[in-house]
């Protein structure tokens, strides 16, 4: 699973509304519809790309098994964080060297 | 994400010195390189930025903007699809501090402004400065004065 994928679901922006709603804390499916403002029908589809770049887990309510909870994956955040904490390291030695370079070749 | 530095020299030579000797100065690593080899070439040719073998040559990325002593921005070709957006952007922009030159690169990605600020937020705010220039690059390309496209070629 890429992180090029996360990228690619947070193009929407019904699914950012998703990911922004869920980052505060899990929801069921029917409210989190209503607080983004779409259709459950058209929220299923979204959850479907966001489940599918592994961003968004979806798991049974212990208090009902016919409600489901969604929340936002911890380990793909993780990822993203050293993915962006990787390029970051990468351009700054970059700039480092260039530097070096102005400033004694 | 944006990183920045401040170079003791003015903005035309740092910004000839980042092009012309670019095969100098780039940290070749091996997570970042099409095929890893520390003597490959690194050089800007006509509108693009290769990485050179003896026996294949690749595309690290597209010039779109070529504005010497001033700005240069060019697409961000990932060698691990698998790993990373596959195509983002790079701006350098290199700012007069009155004989000094802010150099300042931003690395936007591709999924616009907003999801920059969207995974800022989720991942947590002590990350968004690191974030600020994540996106945005699709609302440029829509505004971007002069995107000549036409970048000079350097030999």
């Amino acid at each position: 699973m890429t992180v090029g994928s996360v990228f690619e679901a947070l193009a929407d922006p019904t699914r950012r509304a998703v990911v922004e709603t869920l980052s505060h804390r899990p929801h069921r499916a029917g409210e989190l519809a209503q607080k983004v403002g779409v259709t459950p029908q058209a929220l299923s589809r979204h959850l479907r790309v966001l489940r599918a770049s592994d961003l968004v887990d979806g798991h049974q309510s212990n208090d009902d098994y016919r409600v489901r909870i969604y929340a936002l994956r911890q380990e793909r955040l993780e990822d993203l964080r050293s993915w962006l904490e990787d390029m970051r390291g990468f351009w700054a030695d970059q700039l480092v060297s260039l530097q070096k370079e102005v400033e004694e070749g | 994400m944006i990183v920045n530095t401040v170079v003791n020299t003015d903005p035309d030579r740092a910004f000839e010195i980042f092009i012309r000797t670019i095969d100098k100065w780039w940290k070749r690593t091996p997570r970042h390189m099409w095929r890893f080899d520390a003597e490959a070439t690194i050089r800007f040719e006509g509108d693009r930025l290769l990485e050179v073998h003896p026996d294949e040559t690749f595309v690290m990325g597209e010039v779109s903007v070529w504005d010497p002593g001033k700005r240069l921005i060019f697409s961000w070709l990932s060698p691990r699809p698998a790993d990373d957006p596959p195509r983002t952007e790079v701006e350098v922009r290199f700012e007069d501090l009155q004989g000094r030159t802010r150099i300042v690169l931003e690395h936007r990605g591709i999924a616009g402004a907003e999801a920059g600020s969207t995974i800022s937020s989720v991942v947590g705010l002590w990350w968004s400065d690191l974030l600020v220039g994540f996106g945005a690059s699709s609302e440029d390309q829509s505004r971007r004065p002069g995107s000549t496209g036409a970048a000079q070629s350097l030999r």
